[in-house]
């Protein structure tokens, strides 16, 4: 058996949230060994922990009402959870794996996104059209900044300089400066984006949208677009969903809903190197700190599939509650 | 009545409503307000320069007594521009809608004419019928607006020699399809008894049905016909012949008072087939409400209050908080009309007609929230989107609205295939 409290542990977050602790991926603290992951189930408000060693369920946590958005403190001693329905985020103690405290999120909360070093939290609040900036210490919120129509995903630059935040409704991106906690610049990108990663050197964004069928690449300097890459597969209807980018940023993953595959990219060329068959209805992805896997949250099948990224092959697939939406991996708490 | 004391301005909002006879005089008061109001409008994110206006034209039927602002088209149109000025105001522009009602061809030429000329209208979205549409469709053919049909469903206006016309409401053939395959392949109703007009509009409508049901492997049980003639006149149902049909429902190709008399009828029987309305839903809850009838009904419709997947619940939710109401199908097409024109006019260089046919022929995908990418068929000029098929169930008791169900799913695909079944909810 392995000495599993030698372990440290990275957070991976499903849809972008990777980004804001991508330096931490980087950095010395990242040793060999296999961390938990926690998935959130969106229709019996619970969290499935398992083992990415073994990729094997060791835990059901019950938090609040309709979790989605999920991410990890730096330390990994607190998951927050997204609680639409109950317009608070949850945070559990991954310790003790029990709910200890709701923070206050504006309304109706889907997804979030952590500063580097944990200190605010980043809510979009979809039918208030705001972004909610919370002191993750304090619980209270520091500002609400108007977005475009129907806010959904928010990321992190690596450096904590910038928030984007996606519109549904309006095909855009919202620029924060996180200096001024201010909308600086709004960016027009394909019909229904949804979620937005940053790359691990922060010089891009990739956002991905569902109805657009594409994912628009942006230039962080400039706050503009790059280069879009269209996602087809023969038959299916592809919805660009979840996006995350490998730890060495050569690869880019991209969730594709209803037409349950992730297609992979080559980021130097931007073209898509090959889509891989995955679980039902897919959004919510995650990578360990090593990038050899690819879990995916498959919220048409209850479960997560598991994908070795140096075959492109699914290895396992671990049973979850239901409607699995996002998943983060902890690679910092010990056990 | 004086036609002038009908004008109304809501100019903060960016909607001006005139009526055709509005004097030269109240126009020029309308514009001017138009310009006090933008001098003293938050200026958008483009710092330092003035928001470029760009004017939306709608034209609505003048046909109720009842206030611009109850006609659920127009609500549409105003949560369609408020969504799109949001979008518009990061990058330096501003949507204004000018809205009129008109009575007949003529006078909906006239008031095309004056919105495209005088209010420099970029698009015009028409909710008239068909005599209308097609003196408003001469003058933006010559002017080389856009134009989007949001009301009329003949079957024969979906061509491809206005190009700058647009149809976002669905067709006859489209909705019975639509209906028709719902019934046929996921109720079993394979033997339709037919209450149509004694008009051509209603031979018409016959012949359609006829060529849908033996497709479909059904058949026709009986038909009966309505004067349409004599304008609220009760109608008696035969309800005997009805009996010796051995029909499954009762399909209803009636509107207007026809179609209110002879529901009336019908319930009236206690006839507990279930019905199908081809022209017509109980999309309101007063319509609802009213209904006495103890079987179900069926109808098909671009929108309802009950979609939930694909921000359907969102958009609904939207919706009834702006106006207190649910969105319905005439909501739904003249929201989509001008979110459609709204990001055509963002993602195109120039707003002009000729742009923004050809954003819109190059088959953009639209975000209607209804889960696919909405696109036009440049045979038809046709919007392609997803039909639903709700069913109310009878007889009704207080919670009205858990007896209201979307049934059925269509994907409209091409206007080949005209539409597919995408499956039940």
């Amino acid at each position: 058996m392995e000495d599993r409290s030698s372990f440290s542990r990275v957070g991976l977050m499903p849809i972008g949230e990777i980004l804001s602790l991508t330096g931490l991926l980087l950095t010395p603290l990242v040793t060999a060994g296999e961390p938990f992951a926690y998935v959130s189930n969106e229709y019996d408000d619970t969290v499935t922990v398992f083992d990415t060693a073994a990729d094997e369920v060791v835990a059901t946590i019950n938090v609040g009402d309709r979790p989605r958005g999920i991410g990890l403190s730096p330390d990994g001693r607190k998951l927050y959870l997204a609680l639409g329905n109950e317009d608070s985020i949850g945070v559990v103690d991954t310790v003790s794996r029990e709910m200890v405290e709701r923070l206050p999120a504006g309304s109706d909360p889907e997804a979030f996104a952590l500063s580097p070093d944990g200190k605010r939290l980043y809510i979009s609040n979809e039918d208030a059209n705001t972004a909610t900036v919370i002191d993750t210490a304090s619980g209270k919120a520091l500002a609400t900044l108007p977005v475009g129509v129907e806010p959904e995903g928010v990321a992190v630059s690596p450096d904590g300089r910038w928030v984007y935040v996606t519109s549904e409704s309006t095909n855009t991106v919202s620029v924060i400066d996180t200096h001024k906690n201010e909308v600086i610049d709004t960016i027009l990108v394909g019909s229904r984006p949804r979620a937005a990663a940053f790359s691990p050197d922060g010089r891009r964004a990739y956002v991905s949208a569902e109805i657009g069928g594409v994912v628009s690449v942006i230039e962080v300097d400039r706050h503009e677009i790059m280069g879009e890459i269209r996602l087809s597969i023969p038959g299916e209807f592809v919805r660009p969903m979840g996006v995350v980018v490998s730890p060495d940023g050569s690869r880019v993953y991209v969730s594709t809903g209803r037409a349950n595959h992730v297609a992979i990219i080559d980021n130097a060329s931007l073209e898509v190197l090959r889509y891989v068959a995955v679980g039902e209805r897919v959004w919510g992805l995650a990578l360990t700190p090593d990038g050899k896997k690819l879990y995916t949250a498959n919220g048409g099948s209850h479960n997560v599939s598991v994908i070795n990224t140096d075959t492109s092959e699914v290895t396992a697939t671990i049973p979850t509650g239901k409607g699995p939406w996002g998943i983060v991996i902890d690679t910092h708490h010990e056990k | 009545m004086e036609t002038r004391r009908t004008i109304d301005w809501r100019i903060s909002a960016g909607i001006v409503v005139v009526t055709p006879a509005t004097t030269m005089k109240g126009l020029v008061c309308v514009l001017s307000l138009v310009v006090i109001s933008l001098a003293l409008s938050p200026k958008p994110r483009a710092v330092g320069t003035e928001p470029e206006l760009i004017t939306i034209g709608v034209l609505l039927a003048a046909t109720s007594d009842g206030a611009t602002e109850e006609i659920e088209a127009y609500r549409g149109a105003v949560l369609g521009l408020e969504e799109a000025n949001v979008l518009a105001g990061f990058f330096g522009r501003r949507f204004e809608l000018s809205v009129t009602r008109v009575k007949g061809a003529a006078e909906a030429a006239a008031e095309a004419t004056r919105l495209i000329e005088r209010n420099r209208a970029v698009a015009l979205i028409s909710n008239l019928n068909q005599d209308a549409f097609l003196a408003v469709q001469s003058v933006v053919h010559e002017a080389e607006v856009l134009l989007l049909n949001c009301s009329t469903r003949a079957d024969g206006l979906r061509t491809n020699s206005f190009p700058f016309s647009f149809h976002v409401e669905v067709s006859n053939r489209d909705y019975l399809f639509a209906l028709g395959n719902c019934l046929v392949s996921g109720k079993n109703h394979r033997r339709w008894f037919l209450v149509r007009g004694d008009d051509s509009e209603g031979e018409q409508w016959e012949e359609m049905v006829r060529a849908f049901i033996s497709g479909a492997n059904g058949e026709i049980a009986g038909v009966s016909t309505v004067s349409m003639k004599s304008e609220g006149e009760c109608y008696n149902f035969d309800s005997e012949m009805l009996e010796n049909s051995r029909a499954s429902l009762v399909v209803v190709g009636l509107r207007g008072e026809q179609l209110s008399s002879f529901l009336k009828s019908f319930a009236r029987l206690g006839i507990s087939l279930p019905l199908a309305l081809a022209h017509f839903g109980f999309d309101a809850q007063e319509e609802r409400m009213a209904w006495v009838g103890s079987g179900p009904v069926y109808w098909p419709s671009i929108w309802s209050r009950m979609l939930v997947r694909y921000s359907g619940r969102e958009l609904n939710s939207r919706y009834h908080k702006r106006f207190n109401r649910w969105m319905d199908g005439d909501a739904w097409g003249n929201w989509a009309a001008v979110k459609l024109v709204a990001e055509a006019v963002i993602r195109t260089p120039r707003a002009n007609g000729r742009s923004l046919r050809a954003y819109l022929e190059r088959q953009a995908p639209f975000d209607g929230h209804k889960g696919a990418p909405l696109t036009f068929d440049l045979q038809r000029r046709q919007l392609r989107h997803t039909l639903y098929v709700l069913e109310m169930r009878a007889p009704l008791n207080e919670d009205i609205e858990d007896q209201l169900e979307v049934v059925s799913r269509f994907q409209m695909v091409s206007s080949d295939t005209n539409a597919r079944p995408i499956g039940v909810k």
